[in-house]
């Protein structure tokens, strides 16, 4: 008997019917819990120099928006800062309690009977955001070129390469389950 | 000859946060900008003010193409070619215009992409 492969994210159903499931085990949604409470604590911490962000990671989490107008910058930073923050942890919220990490005893009802559990294009939308912050933090740790190189086991940091691929491999089913509803 | 006031940013801000396009991704965006923090235009701004503003983004060897692709199509209502056409620019060329508008139009896509973690920013049109 062969068994069918199932996506981390897949949808059912069609245009307005759409669902989407999620499909991940305890060990990935408790690596993830780990992932987004660093996330968390990364967005509220504050680096800053009178120009912004110091460490690349943050740097990276809150860009400029004006390159080259220090005023308009700082005056963006000021009044948009705190909503990127602010819809950031938003985000991680919504996707700790589709990982049913909040203890809320509703999030049991839309668990099916594979262990799956019933997502809205919200959630999904949510967690895609989540895990590409959750990459570009990595990322940006391992310092990820464009060229693809090959990370032997015992590299120091194989398990964060690791860690990294993983997140992208989720992603990327995560974009996939999103296309199937956008207008072509 | 005395040139029209300047615009009030405070109305156009609220507004401008309020007037777009509802989609399911503003389920998860707080609109909570407080206008009475926005202050008014300086005048040196009114001298450019006709130009629009050009929101770019940056190529960078973390954001997947697919994701990419995604973004665009999601945030400007881009067909799959042309977000595609975006999207391969921004890897080949190292950079993209995405979208023009005013200041304001510009801020707001530029903060979306930035909730993407996509690399934006902003410039005057020359």
């Amino acid at each position: 008997m062969t068994r069918r492969f199932r996506p981390p994210v897949y949808t059912t159903g069609r245009g307005a019917g759409t669902r989407w499931m999620l499909n991940v085990g305890d060990d990935e949604r408790a690596v993830l819990a780990r992932l987004l409470t660093e996330l968390r604590e990364l967005l509220t911490s504050v680096d800053d120099a009178e120009g912004g962000p110091v460490s690349p990671v943050l740097q990276r989490l809150f860009p400029n928006a004006y390159v080259d107008d220090e005023e308009k910058e700082a005056e963006y930073q000021r009044l948009m800062r705190e909503e990127l923050v602010a819809s950031r942890l938003f985000q991680i919220d919504a996707v700790s309690s589709m990982l049913g990490l909040n203890g809320d005893p509703a999030d049991e009802d839309r668990a099916d009977s594979k262990g799956g559990r019933e997502l809205d294009e919200g959630e999904v939308i949510a967690l895609m955001q989540s895990v590409n912050a959750l990459r570009m933090v990595l990322g940006t740790l391992l310092d990820i070129g464009e060229e693809e190189i090959e990370i032997d086991d015992d590299h120091e940091m194989a398990a964060e390469h690791q860690l990294y691929a993983y997140l992208s491999h989720l992603l990327e089913w995560i974009v996939r389950s999103l296309q199937s509803t956008t207008p072509r | 000859m005395r040139s029209p006031p300047p615009p009030d940013r405070t109305t156009q801000v609220g507004l401008g946060l309020r007037a777009r396009r509802v989609t399911a991704y503003d389920r998860h965006v707080p609109t909570t900008l407080e206008p009475t923090k926005v202050e008014e235009p300086d005048l040196a701004d009114d001298v450019t003010s006709d130009r629009p503003w050009v929101v770019l983004v940056w190529n960078d060897p973390v954001n997947l193409m697919s994701y990419v692709t995604h973004v665009f199509q999601k945030l400007f209502g881009y067909s799959l070619e042309k977000a595609t056409e975006l999207m391969m620019d921004v890897h080949e060329k190292g950079r993209a215009a995405v979208a023009t508008g005013t200041r304001e139009e510009a801020e707001m896509h530029v903060f979306r992409l930035h909730e993407h973690t996509l690399w934006a920013t902003m410039e005057h049109d020359k």
